[in-house]
Order: structure tokens, then C-alpha cells, then sequence
């Protein structure tokens, strides 16, 4: 059962260059399925359109970034609802009720004039109706802290008085205080030390496996996917071009490009040398005609310089998209 | 104790720092230049047609060379000077002998004070108030309208934009007194009467720095705000559903006042300008309007002892304001 | 000139444009001036504006349009040189202050913020009444350069502070690139935007102080700027005589010129200001 959809969804950003528009393809016709109760998570190298496509997913639509086509559609009550379709007022009570967010780098996402205790206030307040404060909303946020391994005091400090490793968690903490169903992580992790890392993995883990919900996880750091995600959707130049189980990824990569990234890890007992795809990653304002992969791809053929390949289910619950796999194309 | 070591310790070396670089300016640049102050002002006195015999003039010459403390080296000078300074003795005034230039300075003082705290105080408050709501709404066409009006409005000089008012409401549209501070001949008591006569007369003053100041305040907010709408944490409010009056008050607002108060601090030596510009304008019995018949008596002394009050006064004034800002800054208080 | 274009676009640049342009035209204009300035009466008084006269003449017995002209030339040169010479101070102590760093920095920064808050006016006032007739444009510039730099200094000591951690400044040094040269070579094209947008602010100041200190007669009368010009008109009465075309032209001309420089740094300014560029960008329609 999926809890959230997109369906050709085509997310650009829009830039005036001595008046002429260009478009910045970031996400381009991508279709998801996320599951209920799973850590799904999307890697991809810097500058794929990771960030846009989570932006989008949250509704986080703001020019110059439009929405071009495509439906995200977040399953309440039973229905699907599309996002793009609903009111703004709707879409302030779904936000943190329903799916909520942890974001990159929390150096200064926290309010730099006002203590934590404040951040948890305004954030419930904004959602559910506080009658006893003292029983209904000082009390589940200690508790809910406490059971995070946070300490209480942190509700007292300053966001500058905390430790970088300490707000991450406060972020993880806010994004969790009112059990939504779906949780969007964006690099929760990269601003961290390796030891700050595991913490913040550990205790996103324990989250979900509580609350039985699902986090998208975004993250170019595929030691992370490896150690949290159950699915994982592989992004290149806003294109998603490969999705299957977290063992099928890295026991089974099938695109060229994931097996790239797979080849680059390093495992232990292995000193055989490592490869990267060579080149860079295009351009998303004028990227390659055909399969974006191509000019860095070694079994590229004429076929892949002609026309797109469709991300198809190649085996059961292992989705790609190259013609090596399948010559199914996508209709433009 | 980090506090006053970090923050308020450089404050206050910087507030003497302000008044120890403009005392040694007012000292050193007349010195830089070809002019002898005291021959400059016996030619003043004598172009005013007061017949002086040669050794009047030279005895005047005598007592003034006492008096400013050019006797003696360079340095024993502006040692003198201090000295001065700190006993508060800028002297007699010359235009109304011998009224110590310290009293003049006192019986004028309340009114820019009285003057320059109000206007200032509603003009930052109304700017930043336009500006925060113009910055938030920065996309909607009324913003942009005021902001075209406030563009005009703002690079006019207080002189010109004071002259216009003076024309239009005390001429054109005979309404508002057009100079003073009181009606002639009013005795200062506390009465309803006196009050509504003395804002009478303030209003024009105080609308022309208003309205000018305002724009300034409306203009650098509308900047200040707009920029911390796309600030991280901004963001992250609205991603978690909160409603907007919270987001703006509690998250904009909050954080767009922290520039605008230092900038008050910095700009208070220009809007001290501007006061001065005014008063004399509408001779408005304040420290401008003293400095305004100084210049065209041709007090040497009396324009000295302004100049360097204006600058005890303004440091002062800046440090005040400087020592409020932890109060809206956490950053600064704890650590 | 590419640079030129993309600021035409902008409607507030191409009306300050123009309107500069058109002063320089007119104080360019003044080299031609069939009379000289210092000689009063000659021309018939207070005529209003005819074919002759265009812009009428004044009650010295001058012409009012080529009063002007020299005007215009006097408080623009004023304006330059102050703007030039505390550009240099400005640079000297920004680059300075960013690039040593540490007790050099703070204590230039001090002396930096001392100037800020310094009130100027009665500074000036102070000055103006001792020199008085000596304060010719040029000395009026220099000394309006002295108290101009402060918050351009602040604004390049931060862009030098950011320069100065980037990774070039490290390869540079490495390389045993001089510091001179490095300063020079690396930072000051990066410092020149900045500089050539505040020049524009602070020559609309320094033609705001001198038209101040004109009218209160503190400084050299006998040349016309458009700070003289209003001063004379002011103390011939001209306004309750009706003499308007003489206190107008001033009024006008300063007016358009504080709007046009004021309107030239703004878009200025936002041209160089990545952030306000891409608010530029046109908001183009959400596609549902």
C-alpha cells in the first residue's frame, strides 16, 4: 500500500537570462511509489534534483521553481488527495500532521531569537487546540524527548547554545513530536561528524520502527542508504533511473550509472582499484537528447543517443531504466 | 561576565574612541588649513561695522588666543582642550557676552532633544511597521506603490523638503505657525494651553523629519524583511504549517528588527543633521537654531562648544542604543 | 556596454540615465558661457524667462540659465572629487582591515565606526565658518572625502574578509604571489562594483552637504553651485518678490539631480546583488 504518489511529475525552475527563459529540468517526469511503514531512500550526486524533487513532494513550490505537469498525491483517510489541488489553508494543517520534515544542515533552520521551548510550542500550536498547557503540552514534549534520549534542559537554550549534533536531533525531535504519517529527511546528516551521523541514523531508525511510519530519505551518501533504507531510487539529472530493494541495489545494480556508484564503495578485504563514471553530470538546462546517461556511459549505442529509456520493472520489484535492459522508450 | 567582557567593554572603548576621533578632528583640521580662527573673527566683528582702535583689537586678540587655548606648542594646545572639555567650559559666547556658551547650549537642549527623541522614535517605528509589512508582502502591487513614493521621498534634502512644508502649510495654507517653538510672549507652565501650543509649533518640525526619516527606516526594513522571508528558518516555520501572523511576527520580525537597531545607532550623528537642518528652517529654538544665529553672528565659540557638545551627545546617545540591543539579541546575552 | 544594456532594461536607470546625461550636457555647456560669473549686472534685473533669457535673469543682474550651467559643472566636479578621494581612503583601509586581519583590523574598525557615528554636519559647520571664502570646490571636496569613507570601508573590509578565505588567495600566497600583487590583481576587481555603486551614494550625499552649507552662507558665495544659487535667491527675497524662475531653477535642477543619482545607485546596487537579481527573474506562472 503506498502513502504517497507522483505521477509524471515535471518540476523546473524557471530563469530569466537577458529575457529569454531557460528551464532548469531539476525533476523531470519522475513516478514514485512509497510504501507505508518503509524507509525509502533517494541518492543521487549533488546538482541531480534530489532536493527539488523533496521540495516538491512536500509542496514546497516556490518560483522560480513551477511545477510544469504531474500530480503528487498523499494518501488520507483512505483517498488520494493531490497536493497541487488543495487550498492553502489544507495544506498548512497537512504539513507536520501528516508529513513533516527534517532538513539539511540545522544550523540555522531553529529560530535564532527565541528559545527551543518555543520552536515545540508554536510548531503544536499550530495544529492542535492547548487547554492545560501544563498536561497537554510541557509534559508530551518531555516525554516525547525523553524517550528520544534528549535531554529536557535543551527546551531552555538558545539554538546557538546547542551542539550541531544536538539540533540535528531537535530537528529530528520537532519532526516527530506530532506522529505524522510520512517523515521527508533532506541530508539530515551531512553537517554531521561520522560519530553525530551514526546518532542521528540510529535514532531516525528507532523513530520509525515506533511509530511504523515512512521516511523518505535523501542523501548522496550511499553508506547511509545501505545502513537505513529498505527501497532505494536511484536520481540522475532529474530522472529516476533505477529503484529496487536495498539488497537488490547493491547485490544487483543494473544501470550502468548505479553500478558506478555501487563500484566506488569501498568493502572491506577489497583492494581492487576503483572506478567512478568519468565526466561530470550534465547540465540541467540543456541536457543530453536520449538517455541522460549516455556521454558518460562506456556500453552507450545508437539507440541510447536517440531516444529516452523508461524506468520499467526489469525484475519483480527491481525497476531500471537503460536499453540494455529493456527497449522500452518514453514518449516525447 | 563574558558578556561584559565580549560585548559591552568594546562598547564602551568605542564610545570614548567616537569622541576622542571627532574632538581631535575639530582640532586638528582648522589647524590644517592657512586660516588664524582669531584674525578670521576679528575680521568678522569689524565687517559688522564695530569700529575697534588697533589696540583694542589687540588686546581682543590676546584674550581670544587665551581663551581657545592657542598659546604655547601644538600639543600643550590640545591637552588644554580636554581640559576644557571634560570641566565643560567652552567659554563665554561672543554674540551674547559673556552667557557661557554652556548655558546657551542648556536652555536650547530640551527642545532638540524633546524634538529629536519623537521624531526619531515614530519614524523608526512607522518605517520599520510600512517596511515589514511592504518586505512581507514584497510581491504585492500596493508594496511596490509605496515603495515608489518612498524612493521619491527619500533623496530629498531635509532643507529642500522642510522649505516645501514651510511653504505650502505656513503660506499656502496658513495652518501651522511657521517659526518658533512658542507663540510670542507664551510663559512655559504646565497648562493644556501651553501643551497644544507647543505641538502647534512642533508639527511642522517634526513632520518634515518624520516623513523623511521614515522613508529611510521604510526602505532599508522593506530590504531587511524581504531578505529574511527566504531565510532558512522562515521556511522551515512555514513547512511546519504555522500560521502566517505567527511566522511574521514571531520569526520575521523578530529578526528583521536586530539590523535596525544597530542602524539606529550608526545613523543617529545623520538624523542629529537633520534635526539641526530643520530647526533652523523653522527656527525652532533648539540647539540647530542656536548654531543657525552662531553662524550669522559669527560666534566662533558658540559653533566650537555645539560642535563638540553634538559630539559627547551623539557617542552617548549611540552607546544607549547600543546597550539596549541585547535585549532583542539572545546571541549577544548568553553564550 | 553589455553591462549598459541589461541596466536599460530597468525603468528607473533609463529616466536616471537620461536625466544625468542631460545635466552633463548642460554643465559641458558652461565652457561656452558668454558671461563670466564673477561680474555682476550684466544683463538687465529680474527678467523673467524669454527668448533671450531663457531661464530669466536675477536681481545680481546674471543669467539664470547659464548661472546654472556653471553650477551644475561646480557642484559636479565637487561631488566627484569627493566621491574619488574617499573611494581611495575607503579602499586603503577596507582591503587593509580584511586582509591583515586581528588587531589591525579592530583597530581600523574602530576608527571606522567612530566616523560613522560622528555628526557631521556641525563638523562641517565648524569648518565652513572658519574658511568660509578659502573653501573653494576643490578643498570642499577633500575635506567631504575625509568624512565619506566610513561605511564603504565597512562594506569592502567584509567582501575582502570573504575573498580572503577563499581558495585562491591560498594558492596565490603559496605560490609566493607578493601580497601587493595579490591584493591588486585578485581582490580589487572584485572591490570596484562595490565602489563604483557607493561612489554614486556619496556624491549625492556630498551635494546635499554643500547645498546645506550654502544656504547658510558658510561657504565661498562668489562661486555658483547649486548650493550659491539658492542662497542668493533666499536672501534676495526671490520668492516673495515672484522672482520663481530664479529660486525654482536651483530647486529643480538639485531635485532632479538627488533623484537621478539616488535612482542610479539603487539599480546599480540591485545590478550587482545576486539576491535582488534573481527576484528580477519574472515569477512565471504555476502550470497546474
Amino acid at each position: 500500500m503506498s502513502v504517497l504518489n507522483t505521477e509524471g511529475l515535471k518540476a523546473y525552475y524557471i530563469i530569466d537570462v537577458l529575457g529569454e527563459k531557460r528551464y532548469v529540468r531539476a525533476v523531470d517526469d519522475v513516478d514514485l511509489e512509497i510504501r507505508e511503514n518503509e524507509i525509502y531512500g533517494i541518492a543521487g550526486e549533488s546538482g541531480c534534483g534530489k532536493t527539488t524533487l523533496i521540495k516538491t513532494l512536500f509542496g514546497m513550490v516556490e518560483p522560480p521553481l513551477n511545477v510544469m505537469d504531474g500530480k503528487v498525491k498523499y494518501k488520507m483517510n483512505a483517498e488520494y488527495a493531490d497536493i497541487f489541488a488543495m487550498d492553502n489553508k489544507r495544506m498548512r494543517e497537512i504539513r507536520w500532521e501528516y508529513i513533516s520534515y527534517i532538513p539539511q544542515g540545522s544550523m540555522s533552520v531553529l529560530n535564532p531569537v527565541q528559545k527551543v521551548r518555543y520552536s515545540f510550542e508554536h510548531f503544536i500550536k499550530a495544529h492542535r487546540r492547548i487547554r492545560n498547557k501544563e498536561e497537554e503540552f510541557i509534559k508530551p514534549v518531555e516525554r516525547h524527548l525523553q524517550a528520544l534520549g534528549l535531554p529536557v534542559q535543551i527546551l531552555d537554550s538558545y539554538p546557538h547554545q546547542l551542539s550541531g549534533g544536538m539540533r540535528q536531533r531537535v530537528t529530528v525531535a520537532l519532526a516527530t513530536v506530532l506522529q505524522p504519517k510520512i517523515i521527508i529527511a533532506d541530508e539530515p546528516t551531512t553537517a554531521l561528524d561520522v560519530v553525530m551521523q551514526r546518532g542521528v541514523i540510529q535514532l531516525l531508525k528507532d523513530v520509525q520502527s515506533s511509530l511504523k511510519n515512512t521516511i523518505i530519505m535523501v542523501t548522496h551518501d550511499m553508506g547511509i542508504h545501505a545502513n537505513i533504507a529498505d527501497r532505494i531510487g536511484i536520481m540522475y539529472a532529474g530522472k529516476m533511473i533505477e529503484e529496487a530493494s536495498t539488497e537488490e541495489i547493491f547485490g544487483n545494480p543494473l544501470h550502468p550509472y548505479t553500478q558506478y556508484l555501487i563500484g566506488s564503495l569501498p568493502k572491506i578485504g577489497d583492494k581492487s582499484y576503483k572506478t567512478s563514471a568519468p565526466g561530470a553530470p550534465p547540465s540541467l538546462i540543456n541536457p543530453p537528447e536520449g538517455c541522460r546517461f549516455y556521454p558518460r556511459c562506456d556500453r552507450a549505442t545508437d539507440e541510447c543517443k536517440a531516444a529516452i529509456p523508461k524506468l520499467v520493472e526489469i525484475e519483480p520489484g527491481h525497476k531500471a531504466a537503460c536499453f540494455l535492459y529493456s527497449g522500452v522508450k518514453e514518449d516525447e | 561576565m563574558s558578556f561584559i567582557k565580549r560585548y559591552l567593554l568594546p562598547r564602551l572603548l568605542q564610545y570614548f574612541l567616537v569622541i576622542f576621533v571627532g574632538i581631535t578632528v575639530v582640532f586638528i583640521v582648522p589647524r590644517l588649513t592657512p586660516v588664524d580662527p582669531v584674525q578670521e573673527m576679528i575680521n568678522t566683528i569689524t565687517q559688522r561695522g564695530a569700529y575697534m582702535d588697533p589696540e583694542a583689537i589687540e588686546q581682543l586678540r590676546q584674550s581670544m588666543k587665551e581663551m581657545y587655548g592657542l598659546e604655547g606648542t601644538v600639543f600643550s594646545q590640545y591637552i588644554s582642550l580636554w581640559r576644557r572639555l571634560i570641566i565643560g567650559d567652552f567659554g563665554p559666547s561672543l554674540s551674547q557676552f559673556p552667557t557661557p556658551v554652556v548655558k546657551l547650549i542648556g536652555i536650547s537642549l530640551p527642545w532638540t532633544l524633546g524634538l529629536m527623541l519623537v521624531t526619531t522614535l515614530l519614524s523608526w517605528i512607522i518605517g520599520n511597521i510600512l517596511g515589514g509589512i511592504a518586505g512581507y508582502f514584497s510581491s504585492s502591487r500596493w508594496s511596490a506603490a509605496i515603495e515608489r513614493f518612498m524612493m521619491v521621498l527619500r533623496p530629498i534634502p531635509y532643507y529642500i523638503f522642510a522649505l516645501i512644508l514651510l511653504l505650502v502649510f505656513g503660506y499656502v495654507i496658513p495652518i501651522f505657525p511657521i517659526a518658533g517653538g512658542t507663540s510670542i510672549g507664551l510663559k512655559i507652565q504646565f497648562s493644556w494651553k501651553v501643551i497644544a501650543d507647543l505641538l502647534r509649533h512642533a508639527i511642522l518640525p517634526a513632520l518634515s523629519m518624520i516623513l523623511l526619516g521614515m522613508a529611510g527606516w521604510f526602505q532599508t526594513m522593506r530590504l531587511v524583511m524581504s531578505n529574511i522571508v527566504r531565510e532558512d528558518y522562515v521556511m522551515y516555520a512555514r513547512a511546519g504549517g504555522l500560521r502566517d501572523t505567527k511566522i511574521a511576527f514571531n520569526y520575521v520580525i523578530k529578526n528583521a528588527m536586530l539590523p535596525q537597531v544597530t542602524g539606529l545607532a550608526l545613523s543617529l550623528g545623520q538624523i542629529f543633521g537633520g534635526a539641526m537642518v530643520t530647526e533652523m528652517v523653522f527656527s525652532y529654538p533648539g540647539i540647530g537654531g542656536l548654531l543657525y544665529t552662531a553662524i550669522n553672528a559669527g560666534d566662533y565659540n558658540l559653533i566650537m562648544g555645539i560642535t563638540m557638545f553634538s559630539i559627547l551627545g551623539i557617542a552617548t546617545g549611540a552607546l544607549l542604543v547600543d546597550l539596549l540591543y541585547p535585549l532583542f539579541d539572545p546571541r549577544i546575552r548568553y553564550r | 556596454m553589455a553591462v549598459l544594456r541589461e541596466l536599460l532594461r530597468d525603468g528607473k536607470f533609463t529616466f536616471a540615465f537620461t536625466v544625468m546625461s542631460i545635466l552633463i550636457i548642460l554643465a559641458i555647456l558652461s565652457f561656452f558661457s558668454p558671461y563670466d560669473m564673477s561680474i555682476w549686472n550684466v544683463v538687465p534685473r529680474d527678467m523673467p524667462p524669454s527668448a533671450e533669457y531663457i531661464l530669466g535673469t536675477n536681481s545680481k543682474g546674471q543669467d539664470v540659465f547659464w548661472e546654472m550651467t556653471v553650477a551644475i559643472k561646480n557642484s559636479l566636479i565637487m561631488a566627484v572629487i569627493a566621491a574619488f578621494f574617499s573611494r581611495l581612503i575607503a579602499i586603503a583601509v577596507g582591503l587593509l582591515a580584511g586582509f591583515k586581519g586581528g588587531m589591525t583590523d579592530r583597530t581600523l574598525m574602530s576608527i571606522n565606526d567612530s566616523f560613522i557615528v560622528l555628526p557631521v554636519l556641525p563638523i562641517l559647520i565648524l569648518l565652513g565658518a572658519i574658511l568660509k571664502e578659502r573653501l573653494n570646490m576643490i578643498v570642499l571636496g577633500l575635506i567631504l572625502a575625509i568624512f565619506g569613507w566610513a561605511w564603504d570601508a565597512r562594506l569592502i573590509r567584509s567582501q575582502t574578509l570573504s575573498l580572503r578565505e577563499r581558495e585562491f588567495t591560498n594558492t596565490a600566497m603559496l605560490s609566493g604571489q607578493k601580497v601587493y600583487e595579490l591584493i591588486f590583481k585578485e581582490y580589487l576587481p572584485f572591490v570596484i562594483p562595490i565602489v563604483s555603486a557607493t561612489a554614486i551614494n556619496n556624491m549625492f550625499w556630498a551635494v546635499g552637504m554643500e547645498v546645506t552649507m550654502a544656504i547658510l552662507g558658510l561657504s565661498n558665495l562668489t562661486i555658483p553651485t547649486l548650493g550659491t544659487m539658492m542662497h542668493w535667491a533666499i536672501s534676495y527675497q526671490a520668492m516673495l518678490l515672484g522672482y520663481w524662475w530664479w529660486i525654482a531653477t536651483p530647486v529643480v535642477v538639485s531635485v532632479l539631480l538627488f533623484v537621478s543619482l539616488y535612482l542610479l545607485s539603487v539599480s546599480v546596487s540591485q545590478y550587482l546583488d545576486p539576491r535582488t537579481r534573481i527576484q528580477r527573474i519574472g515569477t512565471a506562472k504555476v502550470v497546474k
